[in-house]
């Protein structure tokens, strides 16, 4: 499969599981030829301070006396970072994680702390398969079905219908193959 | 974004915004959303450091987005400072919903408050806090002078209120006021040109002698009898309106009452370092003015003494106006503790090496300032949270500084007291406004408040720079932010037209010599259809050479100001080239400050065309009135950000515009007694 349809279908998956928000799409958009790696910068950096985070999180909660305040403070920050990169689903389990705090309920927090951490894990998995097809070539942009007008990265290719042509034009991608309905624009990306 | 199509006037193109956020992936998304934009992004990851760099170059931003929980520094003790010391519009933003949370956003005096995730249909849309915010600044001070009444009911409470109200009333009254003016439609007020006000005064800029005078007369009535106009008269300060009085007390209020607050309860963490003339004078002066008087709110001083008892380092910042009123103080036996002075809720300075690079330079520049570098201030904006700033070493400064301080305060206050009969008030320029977005160069340099247009020395020397120069009361409060040690820089060195100071930071010092720039900000959109922006600038302008300014639009901005009052045939100059303007002021053309410029800027020899502008001109704006259009360098810049050399933030010209070009220049620079700040406004194209 190619990368651009890999990566296609991955970000379509973390759509449809939840893993991912209309959040993330802005994002995509955000890609421009001014911008080529933004997408992969930002979730790069999301994914070395997220596990900051929780790393944070869990020697807070590792202490006899907790210090919610402080355990809020972080939780609201990974909140932030989750919301502001469109993870839905650790955005989600922050909020409950903050029920907690607010609760002073160590126990609740540790739980919620493990939730986190396994969301979080998953997310950052798919988060890096992502990053390695970007390299390959993949683009962003490509997986939300409504992302697919728009020229992407380098490519300007802002019709989709054009793209299989343009693909095929750069030589180097699998062709026509590649694309799938769904998936108008990313292949702008091979070029890359 | 071409340059050209920026010209063009997209007005909220190249607007400069400060967005500060602990969450680095924050940060990069939102600085790519503000690119996008158009907007010229700089992102601090830290508060304190977002405080030092606003205070070094006040001009340098139009717009500030903040975080509301960041370890080092509370987002609302941010905003306030920023609100205060430079008066920029401040945004807030968190993943929290909550709607007390964002009340307390609102009541600190939060333009917005932005939810997490931020969209960028969201963003878009901030340019229309600055403006805003310039806008009803324009008209404060435009009504503060002349009319009484009329502009008064909204923007600044009636000084009776003052004497009377409580802070918290008169907080909320404020606060509601202020929200309601933003919400109102500021734009139509715009494009109506300014009906009842009859002349732009530019902003007057508090700097610290300013508000050491203003304190000495609140501490001399005693905050509780301290109404405007009387504290008016005991500073008789030439060309300070009753309203800028009026509303610099309702901000010591807040400020006071803010303090109090926060001591009674949680002590700050970070001590705003009391330079910005706002921050700091509140709270160093609050403490004199209250030890003075004597009613210094039992709980606040309390909270503040042990505030600084227990946070040396913080506390030790005082602003440099809180030590030197401290010393005072403290002289007079109000305070032992040097400490105590200092600490008044505003920001310590941490003695710690100046960050402030204007500090130091203030006082040099200043020509009283005793050399402030004693001072803390530098951390001005570090002092936030002891634990941020190496307090520990601040202690030891702080000591040194109360030393310093009273030395200085000494000597400062017989300097400033010399130097105080500055024009100030007049010159006062709108600096906040200047920074403006860079309008494509960045102009925005005329941000000084006090433009004092460097090419006039008539009015640099009539005017003192900024008078923020003028010796800082003994408080070396450095950080000022208000005239940030960049005003005073600059304005001691007016004569020059302060360049370009683009590096978007700069502009706040470009500005200041050269001219008053305009009104804050939003003189430096481009906008060329910037409606009310830019003309602002563009009264100063006439002044302005042609030559001068076509050149660069930062340049020229600096040198437009330099203008005002002496060329008239700059004017002719400035304006012929303008012509282009249209109405408002320079929206159109590059330079055209268009701003609110009124419609048929014709310049003729620039003081004249903009005739229309004068009444017609936008003076509802500031800026076209007087200028009509900046003959920007031709570049769209007139954004009216003072840098371009047009227009002049209108706040200026506005009034100024009425008489042929000439008279504009005479009345903004040729008077020499900036009184009316909207010669100077005009930083920016015209």
């Amino acid at each position: 499969m190619s990368a651009a349809n890999q990566l296609a279908a991955l970000i379509a998956n973390m759509f449809a599981t939840g893993l991912l928000d209309d959040q993330f799409q802005q994002l995509q958009m955000l890609q421009d030829p001014s911008a080529p790696n933004f997408v992969s910068e930002v979730v790069t950096l999301f994914c070395h301070d997220g596990e900051r985070i929780i790393g944070e999180l869990a020697k807070l909660l590792d202490k006899p006396t907790v210090d919610f305040d402080r355990v809020d403070a972080f939780v609201h920050q990974l909140k932030g970072s989750s919301a502001s990169v469109g993870a839905l689903k650790v955005k989600n389990t922050c909020i409950q994680f903050r029920e907690f705090c607010q609760q002073k309920s160590k126990d609740g927090c540790l739980k919620t702390l493990e939730t986190v951490r396994i969301n979080f894990y998953e997310l950052r998995g798919k988060f890096q398969t992502m990053l390695q097809i970007f390299q390959v070539g993949g683009d962003v942009r490509g997986g939300h079905p409504q992302l697919a007008m728009g020229p992407v990265g380098d490519a300007g290719a802002s019709d989709p219908r054009l793209f299989p042509q343009e693909v095929i034009q750069s030589g180097g991608i699998d062709g026509a193959a590649c694309w799938d309905d769904a998936y108008s624009t990313p292949l702008s990306e091979w070029r890359n | 974004m071409a340059v050209a199509e920026a010209r063009g006037g997209e007005f909220p193109v190249g607007m400069k915004v400060l967005v500060v956020d602990d969450d680095p992936t924050c940060l990069l998304v939102l600085k790519r959303m503000l690119l996008d934009c158009r907007y010229d992004v700089t992102t601090c990851p830290q508060a304190t450091r977002a405080l030092t760099m606003l205070r070094e170059n006040r001009r340098g931003f139009d717009v500030i987005i903040s975080d509301v929980h960041m370890p080092d520094m509370d987002g609302f003790r941010l905003l306030e400072l920023v609100g205060l010391e430079m008066d920029l519009p401040v945004i807030m933003m968190s993943a929290d919903s909550r709607t007390d949370i964002v009340m307390k956003g609102i009541k600190h005096g939060a333009c917005d408050y932005l939810i997490k995730p931020v969209r960028m249909e969201e963003l878009k849309n901030i340019w229309q806090h600055v403006v805003r915010k310039k806008f009803n600044e324009n008209k404060d001070h435009e009504h503060s002078g002349s009319l009484d009444d009329t502009d008064r009911n909204r923007p600044t409470n009636n000084d009776n209120e003052y004497a009377s109200s409580a802070n918290d009333g008169g907080d909320g009254s404020w606060k509601s006021q202020k929200k309601k003016r933003e919400k109102e439609d500021d734009e139509t007020d715009l494009e109506n040109g300014d009906p009842s006000s009859t002349s732009k005064k530019p902003r007057v800029v508090w700097s610290v002698e300013l508000h050491q005078q203003f304190v000495n007369a609140v501490n001399h009535l005693g905050i509780d009898k301290a109404v405007p106009k009387k504290i008016l008269e005991l500073m008789n300060v030439p060309g300070l309106t009753r309203e800028n009085v009026a509303s610099h007390l309702q901000k010591f209020r807040l400020y006071l009452k803010r303090i109090a607050q926060h001591h009674a309860g949680i002590p700050h963490p970070f001590v705003a370092p009391a330079s910005s003339a706002k921050v700091a004078p509140l709270g160093g002066l609050e403490f004199q003015a209250l030890a003075a008087s004597g009613q210094i709110p039992p709980q606040a001083l309390a909270a503040l003494q042990d505030e600084l008892l227990g946070r040396p380092t913080s506390s030790l910042a005082l602003p440099g106006r809180d030590q030197s009123s401290l010393r005072l103080a403290a002289i007079k036996g109000n305070k032992p503790h040097g400490e105590r002075e200092i600490a008044f809720g505003q920001p310590i300075y941490k003695c710690q090496n100046n960050t402030y690079g204007a500090f130091p330079q203030s006082s040099p520049a200043v020509g009283g300032l005793p050399s402030f570098a004693a001072w803390p201030n530098n951390k001005l904006g570090m002092t936030d949270s002891p634990s941020t700033l190496g307090n520990v070493g601040n202690s030891q400064n702080s000591n040194m500084l109360l030393h310093e301080l009273q030395q200085q305060t000494d000597t400062l206050l017989s300097g400033t007291l010399h130097n105080i009969d500055v024009k100030p008030s007049g010159v006062v320029m709108p600096s906040q406004s200047l920074n403006a977005f860079p309008a494509s160069e960045g102009i925005s340099p005329n941000q000084n408040p006090l433009i004092i247009p460097s090419q006039s020395p008539s009015f640099l020397a009539s005017i003192p720079p900024s008078m923020k120069h003028e010796p800082l009361l003994g408080s070396p409060s450095p950080s000022t932010s208000l005239l940030g040690g960049l005003d005073m820089v600059n304005q001691a060195s007016t004569s020059q037209p302060l360049i370009s100071s683009h590096g978007a930071n700069l502009p706040g010092l470009m500005n200041r010599s050269s001219n008053a720039m305009p009104s804050p900000g939003i003189s430096n959109f481009q906008s060329g259809n910037i409606p009310y922006v830019v003309n602002q600038n563009a009264i100063g302008v006439s002044s302005r050479p042609p030559g001068v300014l076509k050149t660069e639009s930062t340049d020229s901005l600096c040198r437009s100001y330099g203008y005002i009052g002496g060329n008239t045939s700059v004017d002719s100059g400035l304006l012929s080239s303008q012509s282009k303007n249209p109405q408002y002021g320079l929206l159109q053309s590059q330079n055209d400050v268009s701003g609110s410029w009124s419609p048929s800027q014709d310049f003729d020899s620039f003081g004249n065309s903009l005739g229309q502008g004068h009444p017609g001109s936008t003076s509802s704006n500031f800026q076209s009135s007087a200028l009509g259009k900046l003959p920007d360098q031709g570049r769209g810049r007139n954004y009216g950000f003072v840098g371009k050399g047009t227009c002049i933030p209108s706040r200026f010209a506005v009034d100024e515009v009425e008489s042929p070009t000439n008279n504009f220049s005479h009345s903004i620079g040729n008077s020499g007694d900036i009184v009316n700040p909207d010669i100077f406004g005009f930083s920016g194209q015209m």
